[in-house]
């Protein structure tokens, strides 16, 4: 019995070795230098910004979540097609056991059902990405009002306020308009 | 092909409920989330017209005696009765849920899907003898339940109890399907009938023979089984969950998890108790074994109703109380069982009969007086009976048939299956539950005397509540006021239960 | 080989189990958790249930991986402390072992009740039934457990509605209820998630 999935299990040896062969080939022979810009996430990538844990959205555990339920109506209506296609031909045991048209409405009312589903998922707004029904409206925010640059005499005009007044604000200031 | 569709009728009650709650759930859908109580509506319709299906089938029964639909779904008489009481008790949840002050009124229409979906997993748990069947019932139950208990969604406390429901149910669905994978391996069938008794070339071999040639494997693959069945009961080792999951699920759905599931929990491990050691036709050596398994189920049913009625004397929250107090009730439920004898199973059945009346009004006035105070502590029932007095009186009928005092069908219940227990020689159980019994006077008197012998407390909010309310938990008082004079009948009716398993256990053997 | 394969393999489920308990990263366990299923398919393969076993690799390692990989990022947990601390929610471990170990306890009681002496268990022939061929399984699945098949559409709508009901977010302008509130109901609602 095991024999005939031999092929698959040297499939997956193969698999295997050629992976970690390599992994460790490449461990033997590169050159080994440590330095701080090696250690980052993408070496001559982009600076990484924060952590990668973020907290995910709950809208990507909905979408897995009916993929989940779908990949199991795959796994019952395969063994289906497989009957279907005898009930239709008319041979084999399914047609032999009298009840070919209850197997082919037994198969679209488990469909039925599910896609019932999908509809409730679809009619709530599960499955829509950007959040569109009772968001409110968006607002700029009022704490931090939209920069708009100064121009170079307004800047200039500044500086010299700036020179008069105590040194405080200064470096904020200045921050804000760069 | 026409077989299959005569089948169909007799299982014409599930297929009802499964309509009516895709129906339920598209036409949640159309609405689009305006008021829901139409979709409540349409659940009592949809309920009423299982009931009346139930009813004729019970006729049916008597004239043809045990069905089977589809080699799986059993309709027997003791199914059809659990199917009854199911169907009548989630038609008051319904109401309760349509009732409920603290449940919105917009966009649940989810809620009445999920009662319907158990429901319909209920039915399909009392009424097979078919593992695999019993499994997806059983899985249809749970799965609703887990959802309805988290179903308010802001609050932390019903997400806790979701959450630990959901971890401990999976635990015990793990143990049981494990329990039922061995009893699959043993016995090549999935069908109790056969484990039972296996005739000659139904290619099956009887859970007898595999006792006599090993019994240690037999011994562990039932009892696994039995630890499935133990936490859906909540009896003690598996109790854990009981308490958190019953305060933190709202109370409606409180409702049916101490009534509905724990009822179909209880019919499915009578009939799987029944079907593998007490039918005809099955094994003396395994019979024998059955005894044990009933001293085992009498040892947990004394831990569980003296645990369950110590625990609730501490409780300051009466949801709380009425969970402990729902413990302590599946441990005289089980007396039943452990007699291991067609009394026994039938006193069983009675007393989930009466146990079915008393807490929907139990838990029928928590709703009530969580509507109006918007607390659960026994503290706050201050002066109850003096501002609501029938409510509050509906309530002392309640209690005094759940302490199982006359003349109530507490009293009744708990009379006849001390009699079954003691004929079955369990008279040391039956002292521990009477001694339990007078326990548990003491917290369900502390509600009455927090109710009528303090003073109002002044800054009780006082809330004008919907009549509706009060004639609901009136109506339940009725039922239970009237049981002691039609207590005959539903005797009758309990007894069939016990009578239709063994009758198919015959056919089983003659097949 | 067979023999030898099946004891491998199995060794290898109980460890990749062993793993998904004993890891502190919440992403090893699901690591583990995808051994452990690869292993379970290998079984179910020299048993000689094919279906089962791509069923095992589609669904388990494909589906319910991909599903406790979002949990753990919507989580967004460190390590298993941060669950407790984070949820607000006590896990009730010792509850949990409590109940698992009664179980065993249970089964022990089992035993003791059934007598002593072990002998080798003679299991029927679950062979009978052919169902190792996909088109036996196809038929019997079809024919006589048409109504567990059923059952099943059900058990996964509502298992789907259940989920989305109470895991999608609180719409805006949305009550959790209405009427008098509980003590616990007054607290502003978590606008990231509700899980």
């Amino acid at each position: 019995m095991y024999f005939d999935y031999l092929n698959v299990l040297v499939f997956a040896g193969v698999g295997l070795v050629f992976t970690f062969a390599n992994l460790i080939l490449a461990s033997i022979i590169r050159p080994k230098r440590k330095s701080d810009v090696g250690l980052e996430t993408y070496e001559c990538g982009e600076e990484t910004i924060g952590d990668a844990w973020i907290k995910f959205d709950i809208r990507y555990y909905t979408v897995a979540l009916v993929y989940v339920i779908f990949a199991v109506e795959i796994a019952f209506l395969f063994p289906w097609a497989l009957v279907l296609k005898e009930v239709i031909a008319g041979t084999g045991a399914a047609a032999g056991s009298g009840i070919g048209a209850f197997i082919i409405v037994e198969g679209f009312l488990f469909i039925a059902i599910l896609l019932l589903g999908l509809a409730y998922v679809w009619a709530k707004g599960d499955l829509d990405w950007v959040l569109h029904w009772d968001a409110p409206e968006y607002q700029p925010p009022t704490k931090h009002p939209r920069v708009t640059l100064p121009s170079i005499a307004e800047l200039e005009a500044e500086d010299e306020a700036d020179a008069e007044a105590d040194g405080e604000d200064g470096p904020d200031g200045d921050e804000e308009a760069a | 092909m026409n077989a299959y569709i005569e089948q169909m009728g007799l299982i014409a009650p599930e297929l009802v409920l499964t309509a009516l709650s895709l129906f339920v759930l598209t036409w949640d859908l159309l609405k689009k989330g305006r008021n829901s109580d139409h979709i409540g509506y349409a659940t009592l319709v949809g309920l009423a017209v299982t009931g009346w299906l139930l009813l004729q089938q019970w006729g049916m029964l008597g004239d043809k005696g045990t069905q089977t639909a589809f080699g799986m779904v059993t309709i027997d008489r003791f199914g059809t009765f659990f199917k009854l009481f199911t169907v009548g008790s989630m038609a008051v949840v319904t109401l309760f849920v349509m009732l409920d002050k603290n449940e919105r009124k917009h966009g649940i229409g989810e809620y009445y899907f999920l009662l319907i979906g158990a429901s319909i997993g209920a039915f399909f748990m009392v009424s097979t003898n078919n593992l695999l069947l019993l499994m997806l019932g059983l899985e249809l139950l749970s799965l609703a339940s887990y959802s309805l208990a988290g179903f308010h969604k802001g609050s932390k406390r019903s997400a806790e109890a979701a959450l630990k429901y959901i971890v401990f149910g999976g635990l015990s669905a793990g143990v049981m399907l494990y329990g039922i994978s061995l009893l699959y391996g043993l016995t090549g069938t999935l069908d109790l009938g056969l484990m039972g008794h296996a005739p000659e070339g139904s290619g099956a071999v009887s859970l007898a023979t595999q006792f006599d040639a090993s019994p240690i494997p037999v011994a562990i693959a039932v009892v696994l089984v039995l630890a499935g069945f133990a936490y859906k009961v909540s009896v003690v080792p598996f109790h854990f969950w009981t308490p958190d999951v019953y305060e933190g699920a709202p109370t409606p759905v409180t409702t049916f998890l101490a009534v509905g599931s724990k009822a179909a929990g209880f019919a499915a491990l009578l009939r799987f108790v029944g079907a593998l050691f007490l039918t005809d036709g099955v094994d003396a050596s395994i019979v024998a074994y059955g005894d044990r398994i009933g001293f085992l189920l009498a040892i947990l049913a004394a831990i569980t109703m003296t645990l369950g009625n110590l625990s609730a004397l501490r409780q300051g929250s009466l949801k709380r109380m009425l969970a402990y107090s729902s413990i302590a009730h599946a441990g005289y439920v089980l007396m039943g069982a452990a007699s291991m004898t067609s009394e026994g199973f039938a006193a069983a059945m009675f007393y989930l009969a009466a146990y079915y009346c008393m807490n929907l009004g139990a838990f029928g006035f928590l709703i009530y007086f969580e509507g109006v105070t918007g607390k659960d502590d026994i503290d706050s029932l201050k002066g109850m009976g003096w501002r609501h007095p029938v409510v509050a009186w509906s309530m002392v009928v309640f209690l005094v048939a759940l302490t199982g005092l006359p003349p109530t069908v507490g009293f009744y219940g708990k009379l006849i299956l001390f009699y079954a227990a003691i004929d079955a020689g369990l008279a040391w159980l039956v002292i521990i539950a009477a001694i339990n019994s007078v326990i548990s006077l003491f917290y369900y008197f502390r509600v009455a005397k927090s109710m009528f012998l303090t003073e109002p407390v002044p800054q009780v909010p006082m809330r004008q509540h919907g009549l509706a309310g009060i004639l609901c938990v009136l109506a339940v008082v009725t039922v239970l006021a009237g049981l002691g004079a039609f207590k005959d009948p539903l005797r009758g009716w309990a007894d069939e239960g016990p009578a239709s398993l063994e009758i198919y256990a015959t056919d089983a053997g003659s097949r | 080989m067979a023999e030898t394969l099946f004891y491998l393999l199995s060794i290898g489920a109980i460890a990749c189990g062993a793993g998904v308990i004993r890891a502190r990263m919440p992403l090893f366990s699901v690591l583990c958790l995808l051994g452990a299923f690869f292993c379970l398919s290998g079984i179910y393969l020299l048993a000689g249930f094919q279906f089962l076993a791509v069923t095992q690799l589609l669904v388990y390692a494909g589906a319910i991986m991909v599903l406790f990989l979002f949990v753990i990022m919507l989580l967004n947990l460190g390590d298993e402390n941060e669950i407790a601390r984070q949820s607000g929610i006590a896990l009730s471990g010792k509850q949990l072992a409590v109940a698992g170990t009664s179980a065993g306890v249970f089964a022990l009681i089992g035993v003791l009740t059934a007598g002593y002496g072990i002998a080798p268990v003679e299991t029927a022939s679950t062979r009978a039934s052919g169902i190792d061929e996909l088109q036996t399984l196809a038929v019997e699945l079809f024919s006589r457990y048409m109504l567990p098949f059923e059952a099943a559409s059900l058990l996964l709508l509502l298992t789907m509605i259940g989920v989305i009901a109470i895991a999608k977010r609180q719409r805006a302008g949305e009550p959790t209820h209405t009427g008098a509130g509980f003590p616990w109901t007054k607290e502003p609602l978590d606008e990231e998630s509700t899980l």
